[in-house]
C-alpha cells in the first residue's frame, strides 16, 4: 500500500520534474536550433625536444549539458577522431548544423574537449578556457581556442600504478562504456566514432600489470569485442 | 492530521516547484567517478576484499534485479558506477547538508541523513549505509549463487551512491545550502562545471593530486562523523560538510563587505582578514589554462585564511579563499563596483584542499564500512574439518570446527548472529571424482552455509566454535574452497555492524594411510611376499625362499599386519601426539598388508604434519613393534581458480598419481623395506590396494580386540 510519504515523494519527483523542465526551456530557449564545429588544425610536439609527434591520437567530444535537475555533461553530441602525421599536425574537419537536442545546450569549455594520447606519453586534454565569448549561449558554430596551435605531451616516467592511473583517467574522458543520462541509461556507442583511440587504450590496458589490472576497464564495459572493433577501423570507422 | 501534513509537504513541493533554480547538483559524474576511483585505491579496499572475502579485483558480480540484471561489474566499477548514479532523478535534491544551522535544503532530506538512513528510513532510498549493509550480510551467508552475486554487486553499487554523499560535501555550496540551479548562467555552480571539465581530462587525477597518501584518510568511531560531528557552535571541523562549510565560501555565501572581520551572511565563519591578500601575477594561469587578466584590466585581489587540517591537525592556508575585484567568477567586466567573487585561481585553491580529502574521507566510508574484522585460526586438534570417505568421493563435511576472534581494531563487539560460509565449486559433471581427475571441468562458486549461532560475543581472544552444516554440507568433492565467518552485531557504536573473516584453505584433502608390505622389493625386482606358498616363513635349510641371492642371508621381510592404527594433524609448532587420549582423528583396528584406509580433511596450511600411532608385527615372524609412532609433512592440496594478468580465468591445482589401482595426492605407506630400485614398478603392482573402513571420530570405535 502507498503510505502518505511516498505519495508526497512521487508528487514531489513530478513536481520538481516538471518544473525542471520549465525552467530548462526557458534556459535554453536561446539557444541555436542547430549547432556547426568549426575545423581544428594542431600540432603535437614533444614537450621536451619539441620535436613533432606521428600517431599521436586526437578525440575531439562536444558534450552537451542535458541535465534535468542537475548538470549533465555525459552526451556527446559530436565526436571526431585522428590522428597526428610525421609532422605532429592534426586535423579535425568541419561539421554540421546538426540539430540541438531537446533541453540540452553546448557551453564553453566542453564545445570541445580535445583529448590526446600516444603511448610513452602522459596523456593529456586541452578545452576552452577563460571567459566565454559574451554572446556564448547564442553560439551555433562553435570553435576550438586550441586551432591553430600546438600542444606539447610530456614524456610518461612514472611507475606502473601512475600509468594505470592515466589509462584510467583517460578512459573517464573518452566515457569508457559509460551510460547515457537521462531516465532510461543504456552504455554509450561512442566507441563507434573513436575505434582508433579506443583500441590503443585498450592495448595499453592489456599490459597493465595484474595487481592494478583492476583499476582499467576492459571492451567489455562497452559490449564490444576487440575483432569488432579492427573491423571497424578497416572500414574506416563510423561516420558521425 | 494527516491530510494536513500532506497539505504542508505538498505545499513545499509547490515551493520548491516554484523555486526550481535551488535544486541542483553538486560535482558532476566524471568527477565523482576519478574522485570514487582514487578512493578505491586509497582505501586498499583491494587487498581487503582479496584476504577477508577471496574476492578478486577483476571478479565481477550481477547487480540486483531487475536493475542491473543483465550487468556484471568489479567491484571498484559497481562503486564508480553507484557514485554516478546517485545523482539520477531528483536524489540530488537530499545532497545538501548545512551543519551549522543543522538545516537541509528546503524539505529534501539532509545529506547525512540520506546517505545513512541512521535516523529513520527515507522513502525512495534504496542505496544507504543501511542497505548496502543490509545487502552485504544478505550476499555473504546467502546460499544461492545468484543472491550471493547479486547482493554484493548491490553492496558496492550503494557504496558509491553513499561515498558520492561524502564527495559532495566537499563543494562548499552543498554545505552552505548555496542553491546554483543549472541553466541559468547567473546561478549556475561555475565550481561544479569548472571541475567537471578538469575531470573530462585524463590528467585530473595528477592535477588535483588524488593519489593521496593512505594515511590521510581518517579513522573514525560513527560513520555519521565524515559528515558532522557537531552542528552550530558545536561543529568541529572534522566531519566534511564542517570542514568545507566553515572555511570556504561560495558564489552565493561569499563576503559582502571590505572590513575587518566580515563575515557571510548566515554563516560566523570563514571570517575576513584584511592582511591576508595577495593579487595575481599576469603569470598566474589555472589549472584549465586561462590566464590571469592584468594591464589595463586590473589585478585580481585574493583574500585568504588559514586553518587546520581535519585529519592531521596540521595547518592549511589558502590565499585564495576569495577575490575582491572588478571580475566576476567569468572574469568578464560586470560594470559594477568591486566586489567579492570566485573565480577559476579560487576555485583551483579550493580544490587542492577539497577534493584529495573528498578522497580521503571516501576512502574512510570504505574502510569504515569493511572495519569489522574477525580472524580465523585452526582449532586445537588443527583440521577444521573431517569427514568419511564415501565411494565415488560422495561424503560431506558437515561440521566444521575453528577459533574465531573479533579483530577490529579497538571496538568491541556486542552479542550477535554468526554464521559461516564455505565457497567452493564442484565438478560439472557428479560422477568425475577430483581425487581421481583433479582437472576435471569445475563449476562456478556455490556455498554451503552454516546454521547461526545465536547469540555469540566476538571477543579480543580467539574461542573455538563448531559450526552445524548439516543441512548444507561442503562436498569432499570440490575445489577452491574459500571460508568466510559472518557476524552481525554491535560493533562500538554502530548497532548492527558487519564483521567478516576469511581464510583461503586447502581443498578436500584424502589422507591415506596404506600397508604395501605384501611386497618386498629387492635388488630391482619386487616380490609378493604376501604369498605365503611361494614365500614362507624364512627356516633354514629348507624354507629359503625368502633368501634371493643365495647368500645365507633372509633378503625379503613381510607382510606385516598394523594393529590399533591412530592418526592425527598436529600443529608445526607443537609436538608429535603419541598418546591415544592426545585425541587422534582417526582409526583403524587392523589394517592388513595390501589394504588401505582413507579419510578426508580440511586445513589451511601449504604443509601439515600428520602423526601415526600403532603397533605392527611381522606376520612370518609374529615379531613387531607395540609403540610405533612417527610423524610425516605433506602438502596441502590446491585446485584453485583465480584471475590472470588479463583477466583469463588461472587454475592452480594439485594433480594426484595411482599407486596399484588407488588415485591418490599423497600416501603414507608402510613398506618392508627401501623401495627404491623397484619405484617404476611398484606402483602397477596386482592386486589393487583394498580400501578398508576407519572411525571416523576415533569416540565412535569400538574397543580394540
Amino acid at each position: 500500500m502507498l503510505s502518505w510519504q511516498h505519495l508526497t515523494a512521487a508528487v514531489l519527483n513530478l513536481t520538481v520534474t516538471g518544473a525542471t523542465i520549465f525552467s530548462l526551456a526557458v534556459g535554453a530557449s536561446a539557444a541555436p536550433a542547430f549547432y556547426s564545429g568549426a575545423e581544428i588544425r594542431g600540432w603535437v610536439v614533444d614537450a621536451e625536444t619539441k620535436q613533432p609527434l606521428e600517431g599521436v591520437h586526437v578525440v575531439a567530444q562536444w558534450r552537451l549539458n542535458t541535465g534535468l535537475i542537475h548538470g549533465e555533461h555525459v552526451t556527446r553530441l559530436q565526436i571526431l577522431e585522428t590522428v597526428t602525421d610525421a609532422r605532429g599536425e592534426y586535423y579535425l574537419p568541419p561539421w554540421g548544423p546538426k540539430p540541438r537536442p531537446f533541453l540540452s545546450v553546448l557551453e564553453w569549455g566542453f564545445d570541445p574537449i580535445l583529448t590526446f594520447f600516444k603511448p610513452g606519453y602522459r596523456p593529456d586534454g586541452r578545452d576552452n578556457y577563460g571567459p566565454p565569448p559574451d554572446n556564448e549561449g547564442e553560439m551555433s558554430l562553435r570553435f576550438s581556442v586550441w586551432h591553430g596551435k600546438t600542444v606539447a605531451l610530456e614524456p610518461f616516467r612514472g611507475t606502473a600504478k601512475d600509468w594505470a592511473i592515466h589509462l584510467s583517467g583517460l578512459q573517464t574522458a573518452i566515457g569508457w562504456g559509460h551510460e547515457t543520462d537521462g531516465a532510461v541509461r543504456r552504455v554509450n556507442d561512442y566507441w563507434k566514432h573513436m575505434p582508433r583511440m579506443v583500441l590503443a587504450v585498450f592495448e595499453q590496458c592489456r599490459l597493465v600489470p595484474r595487481s592494478l589490472s583492476y583499476r582499467v576497464r576492459d571492451l567489455n564495459a562497452w559490449h564490444v569485442t576487440e575483432a569488432e572493433l579492427r573491423a571497424l577501423i578497416k572500414e574506416g570507422g563510423t561516420a558521425p | 492530521m494527516r491530510f494536513t501534513g500532506l497539505v504542508r509537504r505538498l505545499g513545499g513541493a509547490w515551493l520548491l516547484m516554484a523555486g526550481v533554480p535551488i535544486m541542483a547538483s553538486a560535482y558532476e559524474l566524471d568527477t565523482h567517478q576519478q574522485l570514487s576511483q582514487a578512493a578505491f585505491d586509497a582505501s586498499g579496499l583491494a587487498s581487503t576484499l582479496q584476504s577477508a572475502y577471496g574476492i578478486f579485483p577483476k571478479d565481477t558480480f550481477r547487480g540486483r534485479f531487475p536493475l542491473f540484471m543483465w550487468e556484471r561489474n568489479t567491484p571498484v566499477n559497481w562503486i564508480t558506477k553507484g557514485a554516478r548514479d546517485e545523482d539520477w532523478l531528483t536524489r540530488p535534491l537530499n545532497h545538501f547538508y548545512d551543519p551549522y544551522h543543522d538545516a537541509p535544503l528546503g524539505i529534501a532530506a539532509k545529506a547525512p541523513d540520506w546517505a545513512l538512513e541512521d535516523v529513520g528510513d527515507l522513502a525512495g532510498q534504496d542505496y544507504s549505509y543501511k542497505d548496502a549493509r543490509d545487502a552485504f550480510y544478505r550476499g555473504l551467508t546467502a546460499r544461492d549463487p545468484a543472491t550471493h552475486e547479486r547482493e554484493l554487486g548491490d553492496t558496492f553499487y550503494a557504496l558509491g551512491h553513499i561515498i558520492h554523499l561524502i564527495q559532495d560535501m566537499a563543494q562548499p555550496q552543498h554545505t552552505r545550502n548555496d542553491s546554483h540551479p543549472n541553466f541559468i548562467p547567473v546561478t549556475k555552480s561555475w565550481m561544479e562545471t569548472y571541475i567537471e571539465r578538469l575531470a573530462g581530462r585524463p590528467d585530473f587525477n595528477t592535477l588535483f593530486e588524488l593519489n593521496v597518501d593512505p594515511d590521510s584518510v581518517p579513522n573514525v568511531t560513527r560513520a555519521r562523523d565524515l559528515w558532522v560531528t557537531g552542528t552550530g557552535a558545536q561543529m568541529t571541523g572534522s566531519g566534511m560538510a564542517e570542514f568545507s562549510n566553515a572555511n570556504f565560501v561560495s558564489a552565493g555565501t561569499n563576503f559582502t563587505a571590505l572590513q575587518p572581520f566580515a563575515t557571510a551572511d548566515r554563516f560566523p565563519s570563514p571570517v575576513l582578514d584584511l592582511n591576508n591578500v595577495s593579487t595575481s601575477s599576469f603569470v598566474d594561469v589555472c589549472k584549465d589554462g586561462a590566464p590571469a587578466p592584468g594591464g589595463a584590466l586590473g589585478y585580481l585581489t585574493f583574500y585568504g585564511n588559514g586553518f587546520n587540517d581535519p585529519v592531521t591537525g596540521g595547518r592549511l592556508d589558502n590565499p585564495r579563499m576569495t577575490t575582491y575585484s572588478l571580475f566576476d567568477q567569468y572574469l568578464a567586466a560586470s560594470g559594477r563596483p568591486p566586489t567579492f567573487a570566485l573565480n577559476c585561481f579560487n576555485l583551483d585553491k579550493a580544490a587542492d584542499i577539497l577534493l584529495p580529502r573528498a578522497v580521503s574521507y571516501s576512502a574512510a566510508l570504505l574502510q569504515y564500512f569493511f572495519r569489522g574484522r574477525l580472524e580465523i585460526a585452526p582449532p586445537a586438534r588443527d583440521v577444521y574439518g573431517l569427514a568419511a570417505f564415501q565411494p565415488g568421493n560422495t561424503g560431506k563435511f558437515t561440521k566444521l570446527r575453528f577459533k574465531v576472534r573479533n579483530a577490529t581494531l579497538n571496538e568491541q563487539a556486542g552479542p550477535g548472529q554468526m554464521t559461516a560460509v564455505v565457497r567452493y565449486r564442484t565438478p560439472i559433471d557428479p560422477s568425475v571424482s577430483l581425487i581421481d581427475t583433479p582437472l576435471a571441468d569445475i563449476s562456478g562458486p556455490r556455498f554451503a552455509v552454516s546454521q547461526p549461532l545465536d547469540p555469540i560475543t566476538p571477543t579480543s581472544s580467539f574461542q573455538e566454535l563448531v559450526f552445524d552444516f548439516t543441512q548444507s554440507p561442503v562436498p569432499t568433492n570440490s575445489a577452491d574452497l574459500f571460508l568466510t565467518v559472518v557476524f552481525k552485531g554491535p560493533l562500538g557504536q554502530e548497532d548492527a555492524a558487519v564483521m567478516v573473516g576469511g581464510k583461503d584453505l586447502y581443498e578436500p584433502d584424502p589422507l591415506d594411510r596404506a600397508n604395501a608390505t605384501d611386497y618386498d622389493c629387492f635388488q630391482g625386482v619386487p616380490y609378493h611376499v604376501a604369498d605365503s606358498t611361494a614365500y614362507p616363513p624364512y627356516r633354514r635349510p629348507d624354507q629359503i625362499q625368502r633368501d634371493v641371492n643365495g647368500d645365507g642371508v633372509r633378503d625379503l621381510d613381510g607382510p606385516w599386519v598394523e594393529h590399533s592404527l591412530y592418526i592425527k594433524t598436529f600443529d608445526r609448532n607443537s609436538s608429535a601426539p603419541t598418546l591415544p587420549e592426545d585425541g587422534f582423528d582417526f582409526k583403524v583396528a587392523e589394517l592388513l598388508a595390501g589394504q588401505y584406509v582413507r579419510f578426508m580433511l580440511l586445513q589451511d596450511q601449504e604443509l601439515y604434519r600428520v602423526a601415526l600411532r600403532e603397533a605392527i608385527q611381522e606376520v612370518p615372524t609374529g615379531e613387531g613393534f607395540p609403540n610405533h609412532s612417527f610423524a610425516v609433512v605433506l602438502n596441502g592440496i590446491l585446485n584453485e581458480v583465480f584471475p590472470g594478468p588479463a583477466g583469463e580465468t588461472v587454475r592452480r591445482v594439485t594433480l594426484s598419481a595411482i599407486d596399484r589401482g588407488v588415485p591418490f595426492f599423497h600416501k603414507i605407506a608402510l613398506l618392508n623395506s627401501d623401495p627404491t630400485s623397484c619405484l617404476s614398478q611398484m606402483h602397477l603392482l596386482t592386486p589393487d590396494l583394498e580400501r578398508v573402513e576407519g572411525c571416523l571420530p576415533v569416540a565412535d570405535c569400538r574397543p580394540v580386540e
